[in-house]
């Protein structure tokens, strides 16, 4: 079982980093070629503002107990839409950058110190990134890109890191891992600090 | 061991190679696709910063190895609070905040921990943590008074902080052969060399 679920991750992993290889995906933004909904999934990802803290997120949903990893897998998609739709009227103000990179180091330091959260805490955290990244990505939209098809494919994509960092977490279970999950969030949680001293 | 049976374990090796391959030869357009928005360059002139000194380098695998030496906790406690001390010196570094010395502070720290890889110390992990912790904050901030002037800051500290893990990894990755009791005496003997390395800078710094 813990066999088949370790292979499956790995395969979805290996796909996943594939997709990114992939020469069109990282053309990014107005992103010729790549359908709306495309656009949508491939935005947040191929942007470390946005990749970065939703890793985060997904590592520490992946650290709580089981009813708190569901409510916040739950809640960040309509967290992305509602944050995507705000910020599609609007062009994001700038502290919605600071936020996102203040997030890399909250929940980056929350990895690193495997803290178990209570549910609201928890679910709050999901909601809120989800707003501020949904902002971010929404005021990119642009007018030739259809709001319609883009935001359900950005929620895609945040329920997609999000689960993966769950099922990572869950499944791999050697020590050793775990410990690493802990080092990689530390690592992004370094990486907000910096930036975030810049400003 | 058959020859069929041979071919039957070598054939899903053969997939997986062809698989890295095909991956691998994707890479290539999209490390090149961004000219203009400097995320590949960002990216690599962070990564190579830590890398391009010798002093940072013996000085980031010394970390790994002496976590190995001195076993649970530190082993990952060490690499976890190591970006986190280190981002903060590099946010003093991004600051301009002047802190004298960190040529030093980074020479004195090789020389120091590889001191402490041929001891084989094991002072208490407070101890162990505040030694570690200080010359982490010489390290950040050498790096992070680069940050501003990098063509994309996040990509920078992203790559910064990237190759500074995996050289922590690295020494951790060496720190294994410790269960064999010349692995024990190999360890010291590079401790040896990190320690020579880090007087030899220090001296030419000092003089």
């Amino acid at each position: 079982m813990k066999t088949r679920a370790t292979r499956i991750l790995v395969s979805a992993g290996l796909a996943v980093f594939r997709l990114l290889l992939w020469p069109t995906a990282v053309s990014a933004h107005p992103m010729p070629g790549v359908g709306d909904f495309y656009a949508g999934v491939l935005h947040p990802l191929t942007a470390i503002e946005c990749l970065l803290p939703m890793i985060a997120l997904g590592l520490l949903a992946g650290q709580q107990v089981r009813k708190s990893a569901i409510l916040m897998l739950a809640a960040f998609p309509p967290g992305l839409t509602a944050g995507a739709a705000l910020g599609s009227f609007a062009p994001a103000p700038t502290v919605v950058g600071w936020i996102n990179l203040g997030s890399m180091a909250v929940l980056g330091l929350l990895v690193a110190a495997r803290r178990s959260l209570p549910p609201i805490v928890a679910v709050a955290l999901s909601t809120v990134l989800g707003i501020t990244i949904g902002v971010a990505n929404g005021s990119e939209l642009g007018s030739q890109v259809s709001a319609y098809r883009f935001i359900p494919g950005l929620a895609l994509a945040g329920l997609f890191v999000v689960a993966y960092g769950i099922g990572s977490v869950r499944a791999l279970r050697p020590p050793w891992l775990q410990i690493g999950f802990r080092v990689l969030g530390s690592w992004i949680a370094a990486v907000g600090i910096l930036v975030l001293a810049l400003k | 061991m058959t020859l069929s049976a041979l071919k039957r374990r070598a054939r899903p090796f053969a997939a997986r190679c062809a698989w890295v391959v095909s991956a691998l030869a994707l890479v290539a357009s999209p490390a090149f696709a961004h000219p203009n928005s400097g995320l590949g360059v960002g990216f690599v002139s962070g990564f190579t910063h830590p890398l391009t000194g010798i002093d940072h380098i013996l000085a980031m695998v010394a970390v790994g190895i002496w976590g190995t030496q001195l076993r649970k906790p530190a082993i990952w406690l060490l690499p976890v609070t190591f970006p986190l001390v280190m981002s903060f010196g590099g946010a003093l570094g991004v600051r301009g905040v002047p802190l004298p010395g960190v040529e030093i502070g980074v020479a004195a720290s090789a020389a120091i921990l590889g001191l402490m890889i041929v001891l084989s110390a094991r002072p208490p992990i407070a101890v162990a943590a505040v030694i570690v912790g200080s010359f982490a904050i010489f390290h950040g901030y050498a790096h992070g008074v680069e940050l501003p002037k990098a063509a994309y800051p996040l990509a920078y500290g992203v790559g910064f902080v990237l190759a500074t893990g995996l050289l922590h990894v690295t020494g951790i990755a060496l720190g294994l052969i410790e269960r064999w009791p010349i692995g024990v005496k190999a360890l010291r003997g590079m401790g040896a060399g990190i320690s020579a390395v880090g007087v030899y800078l220090l001296l030419g710094l000092i003089r």
